[in-house]
């Protein structure tokens, strides 16, 4: 997979590059700042040889608040299909949220806390879900913005069970991860999997249903 | 504000007093000069009324066979006492003329016993304003300082640690090596443990959504991470309340849900926030136990402190049983 990477730590690229390349991944450029980012991907696009994969982090020159998040955002309103992967220090729902409600096609997107790239095999499966389409955001974000509340919209159809199995989906967990986390067998999550896209409004031969289902997710959390 | 500050007693607090220079300046003369004045209305409005109304009724008075005397003037005649009612009306107008006359002096003379010094005292309060002003900015760009340095230093450090720890596992899973693949876990774990702990630490000195996303983001982050159920209402866009407001608005509901969260004894709050273009004012609210007080030292205190010193104030509503309100407001940017 050819991916562009952006962060403005050295420390940080060295590590991310590192692992990714051990998974014979490359990367095909890295960015100090948002603009340099945004640039890059412009170029390569226009010289039609556009990544698979853009990984960045949020706060980065040259306004060093959300800068990266921007880009992304930024990115995907011109890019429409190319997936991108934050990497972020925050725990928090705002960002994800603007992410999610940004422009470019549902799904493709992930939110990451950044020192979840050192538990190698699941950043690398992310990885490979983002650039599938996919969504993946970090466990403790899911976990975050989880209210406590009763949940609203579409969701309030939901039984607690199906709740529960739409979170994990939102962390990007397989149907048999969800199994053998909930201790349920197979059969029985994608039963549940199936009565979350019913309640939610999603009949079977619609594209992507399982990324629609966790966009919603977010929408009403 | 408490006439005797606490923990002095009262010869020290009246011995301190008389020390003081504007006591005997400005105090001093104010008080004499209104009792003085006071006294001299008080007895120009007796007599004169009193005079007047004997005057203007002594032809009554002549009918039931008395001669109602008023100073040097005892009426012989009945077209004497007719005589004294226009004059007695015109006494009525003298006097009210005078108590006129009386005040307009004692507010002069007030004036300008308080009022002689003021240029000075102005310019003394502009000045102490200035530098709370500024001690406050000093103190909020400190704490981003903090916060930029904890994410740019240890914070990377930390991150660029686990993801090595994270090589050094791989690479151990691949040789087959079982006790460094553990081993190297359990360092991860500790390692982002301790990552945890430093974002928390970071997010209470300064939450990074309140200068990328705005106050209402960072507010409904606040409710996101309240053990409160909290019904958060909001108007208006905050596009144009400067950092130093929407930071002393956010620190101050984030103590008020702290506080409800300890003392209140319920589960539930409201959040009512209305931005304008011209400022924002923030309500606090719940249903429990009241009886709050913003006194000297408290948590409450602080927080007035912190909305005063950014032009805005701090309102609390807190009848024992009664519930509790924190209203907190401030203009769009601070007033110096």
């Amino acid at each position: 997979m050819r991916i562009i990477l952006a962060d403005d730590s050295l420390l940080i690229r060295a590590g991310i590059r590192e692992i990714l390349v051990s998974s014979a991944h490359d990367v095909i450029r890295e960015c100090e700042d948002a603009d340099e980012l945004v640039a890059a991907v412009d170029d390569l696009a226009a010289a039609g040889a556009a990544p698979d994969l853009v990984i960045t982090d949020v706060r980065m020159p040259p306004g060093n608040t959300d800068d990266g998040l921007r880009a992304a955002i930024d990115i995907r309103s011109r890019h429409q299909d190319l997936p991108v992967l934050i990497l972020s220090a925050y725990v928090t729902g705002p960002y994800v949220r603007e992410l999610l409600n940004g422009p470019g096609a549902d799904g493709a997107v992930g939110y990451l806390l950044k020192e979840k790239v050192g538990r190698v095999a699941e950043f690398l499966r992310a990885v490979e879900t983002v650039s599938g389409g996919g969504v993946v955001i970090d466990p403790e974000v899911v976990r975050h913005v989880t209210r406590a509340d009763p949940p609203r919209g579409p969701l309030a159809r939901l039984t607690a069970r199906e709740q529960e199995v739409l979170a994990l989906m939102a962390e990007g967990r397989s149907n048999a991860e969800i199994a053998a986390e909930l201790f349920l067998s197979g059969a029985a999550v994608a039963k549940h999997v199936g009565n979350v896209f019913v309640k939610l409004g999603m009949p079977s031969g619609e594209d992507n249903r399982r990324v629609k289902a966790i966009l919603t997710w977010f929408e009403y959390n | 504000m408490p006439l005797r500050p606490a923990g002095r007693s009262w010869p020290q607090w009246v011995a301190g007093r008389l020390r003081t220079r504007s006591v005997w300046r400005t105090d001093l003369p104010v008080f004499v000069t209104a009792v003085l004045l006071s006294v001299l209305s008080l007895l120009v409005g007796f007599f004169g009324f009193v005079g007047a109304l004997a005057l203007v009724f002594s032809p009554v008075f002549w009918g039931f066979g008395i001669a109602a005397q008023v100073g040097p003037f005892t009426p012989a005649a009945l077209w004497e006492t007719l005589v004294a009612v226009p004059a007695g009306i015109a006494l009525g107008a003298v006097t009210v003329g005078a108590l006129a006359g009386i005040s307009l002096l004692r507010d002069l003379l007030l004036r300008a016993f308080s009022g002689s010094r003021n240029p000075d005292l102005l310019a003394k309060l502009e000045e102490l304003r200035a530098s709370r002003a500024s001690l406050t900015a000093a103190f909020e760009n400190e704490r981003r300082r903090i916060e930029r340095d904890l994410h740019d230093g240890a914070q990377q450090e930390l991150v660029a640690l686990v993801m090595r720890l994270g090589i050094l596992e791989t690479a151990a899973t691949a040789t087959d090596q079982a006790r460094i693949v553990q081993l190297a876990r359990q360092a991860q774990a500790q390692a982002e443990r301790a990552l945890e702990r430093l974002r928390e630490t970071v997010r209470d000195i300064h939450p990074s959504e309140l200068s990328d996303l705005g106050l209402i983001a960072a507010v409904r982050e606040l409710v996101a991470r309240s053990p409160l159920q909290v019904e958060l209402t909001s108007t208006g866009t905050d596009a144009r309340l400067s950092s130093p407001i929407a930071t002393a608005v956010y620190f101050t509901v984030s103590e008020a849900l702290t506080n409800i969260a300890k003392h209140a004894g319920v589960g539930s709050a409201r959040i009512e926030m209305r931005c304008t273009e011209s400022g924002v004012r923030v309500l606090v609210g719940d249903d429990g136990a009241g009886g709050a007080r913003i006194s000297t030292g408290s948590g409450l205190s602080g927080l007035r402190e912190r909305m005063r010193s950014v032009g805005g104030n701090l309102e609390i509503i807190s009848p024992p049983g009664g519930g509790t309100e924190v209203v907190a407001s401030a203009p769009a940017q601070p007033p110096w």
